[in-house]
């Protein structure tokens, strides 16, 4: 795992596709260790943040940082070696089984031409275990349901040894077990393994209950960063996401629960 | 494991069996023992060796250069639109080629200038610009939506035909026959100095193409996809444009329209040995060499001396074999 390029700074990003801004001025970092959950309404401009901070798209202005040194001087796939992305979800038009997959995380360490070392098949056999597909290793890839395809996605994306991890809506398809599931992984990732988890959820209190720190969006821009108890304020919420919601204190763990009324 | 090594050897054999039968056969009946005085260069009748090396091998030659390349093309714009249907023919780069080329028989280019043919040039050139269009028409920004791509092709492609028709009618009636059985799809008997130009295209093209096998698996889960694995995909497809437009119009240029073979082939194997493009491309060269070599033969020798266009004998195989595989994958319940 590259030690290097941990920590992610945004400065005063701005991306538009037709007239109105869909990122407006953002900055913003995060860092080695934590997991970061960005929550926004729809149409709040997070999958298009998450595809900067990627590289996937380029902004008309501001920067990426990573440790300092700009994104856009990375080669694709030196980035690839640094930092990975679990999509909302992929399709296939061909057969792949779900091993052909997930080694396909292996590809930015290797030229085309070269073929897995017994160290790759190591660690995608530990990736597969480790998101719990074992069982599925030869089923093809578009015979399993939306939920395993996930955990497929999140198998490759290990398999990249990255320091920075950013989740699009990782848990949108997953039943309950599921979701915790993934939302512990990624605090163990971040906590345990000292990566830099960026996470778009949808939910807000599996976010409240695992997130270190939230960014909450509206229209393109942060309306706040803080930790949950600052995030989830019954105000700040309903205005934001437009429908009058409640916070009251979790039961066990005294975490901020949204409801709405 | 073992079974593949056992494929690997065998494979080659075949090949070379299924050529030599086919170069024996035809019209002309010509035995094992002429064919084999002809290859080792003992004296055979002067009759016999020019059926066999002026005629026959040159385009049986070229009828496998002719299939290897519609296969890869075919298998490689599927990886590329992920979209198993697709193929050069779709995207109106088929149309490109024979417009180029209709336009340099029709202006009498057929002469060579710095010892370059000129027709192959403009099929070249024609598919070139048909896949630059067709790209760039249907982009958006960084992203490229496959079904405006397929549309945009299709459209394009009934253009150019329209395009060639006006042509046709511009032709003095020779050349227009000439046009005319040449777009049915034809595997002609070339001169050898245009098949060695032709064999130079495609050794290029192929060199350019295999080593993005792996990059091409990546594809098919789509750009997104492919780029968080660490892959150029802007730069990827600008390679597999170019090689495939060199491929699709050196080999237009010389046999016209022959359809199915860039469906049936691709399918064909991924059904045999899987969807891993590493497999899949080199199995492409050699299958579609010898499903062509095959088809070209049946086109002389069934209503022997009448020939039959070959882009026939491909769509009387191809169009059952290819609803077969549907249905049977219909009924297994795959996809």
């Amino acid at each position: 795992m590259s030690e290097q390029y941990q920590n992610v700074t945004v400065e005063q990003l701005y991306y538009s596709y037709t007239k109105t801004p869909l990122i407006h001025d953002l900055s913003f970092d995060f860092k080695a260790g934590e997991l970061f959950n960005v929550v926004g309404p729809n149409g709040a401009g997070k999958t298009t943040l998450l595809y900067l901070l990627g590289g996937i798209i380029k902004p008309q202005t501001g920067q990426v940082l990573l440790d300092g040194i700009p994104l856009s001087s990375f080669k694709r796939q030196a980035l690839a070696r640094i930092m990975t992305i679990i999509p909302a979800e992929s399709n296939i038009a061909f057969d792949f089984t779900v091993y052909d997959i997930v080694s396909m995380g292996r590809y930015p360490y290797h030229s085309p031409l070269a073929s897995l070392t017994n160290n790759d098949h190591n660690i995608i056999r530990e990736v597969i275990e480790q998101t719990g597909l074992t069982k599925y290793e030869d089923k093809v890839f578009n015979q399993l349901s939306s939920g395993e395809r996930q955990r497929v996605l999140i198998a490759r994306a290990l398999a990249q040894k990255t320091s920075i991890l950013l989740m699009d809506e990782p848990t949108v398809h997953l039943d309950v077990h599921y979701q915790s599931d993934i939302y512990r992984l990624a605090k163990s990732l971040a906590h345990d393994e000292n990566l830099s988890v960026f996470m778009i959820s949808h939910d807000l209190n599996y976010t409240s209950m695992y997130s270190d720190r939230i960014m909450l969006m509206h229209e393109g821009r942060i309306v706040k960063i803080g930790i949950p108890d600052d995030i989830f304020q019954p105000e700040l919420l309903s205005d934001v996401y437009g429908t009058s919601l409640s916070v009251y204190p979790h039961p066990k763990t005294d975490k901020p629960t949204i409801w709405p009324d | 494991m073992k079974n593949r090594k056992i494929l690997l050897f065998t494979i080659p054999f075949c090949w070379i069996f299924i050529f030599l039968f086919c170069w024996k056969s035809g019209t002309v009946t010509i035995t094992w023992e002429q064919l084999k005085n002809t290859v080792f260069g003992a004296a055979a009748s002067d009759q016999t060796n020019i059926i066999l090396l002026q005629v026959r091998l040159p385009r049986l030659l070229l009828a496998a250069l002719t299939g290897s390349t519609l296969s890869l093309t075919g298998a490689v714009f599927q990886a590329l639109l992920r979209n198993p249907l697709a193929d050069p023919y779709i995207l109106g780069i088929s149309g490109g080629s024979a417009l180029g080329a209709v336009v340099a028989m029709g202006f009498g280019l057929h002469l060579m200038i710095f010892g370059f043919q000129i027709v192959p040039i403009f099929a070249i050139c024609g598919a070139l610009l048909t896949i630059l269009f067709v790209y760039n028409f249907s982009r958006i920004g960084n992203y490229l939506p496959t079904h405006t791509m397929l549309l945009a092709g299709i459209s394009l492609q009934a253009m150019l035909s329209a395009l060639i028709l006006f042509l046709q009618t511009l032709l003095d009636p020779l050349q227009l026959m000439q046009v005319f059985t040449w777009l049915m799809g034809n595997i002609p008997t070339p001169e050898y100095g245009n098949l060695l130009w032709i064999f130079l295209y495609v050794v290029l093209a192929i060199g350019v193409i295999l080593p993005q096998a792996r990059n091409l698996n990546a594809l098919t889960l789509g750009e997104l996809d492919a780029q968080i694995v660490g892959i150029d995909v802007e730069r990827l497809k600008k390679i597999l444009f170019f090689a495939c437009s060199l491929l699709t119009g050196s080999i237009v240029a010389l046999t016209g329209l022959i359809g199915f073979v860039g469906i049936i082939i691709p399918h064909l194997l991924r059904l045999l040995i899987g969807p891993d493009h590493r497999r899949l491309l080199p199995a492409c060269v050699i299958a579609g060499s010898i499903f062509m070599v095959i088809a070209d033969t049946l086109s002389r020798a069934l209503l022997s001396p009448t020939e039959i266009p070959v882009g026939v004998i491909t769509a009387l195989i191809g169009g059952p074999f290819f609803l077969f595989l549907l249905w049977k994958n219909k009924r297994n319940g795959m996809r």
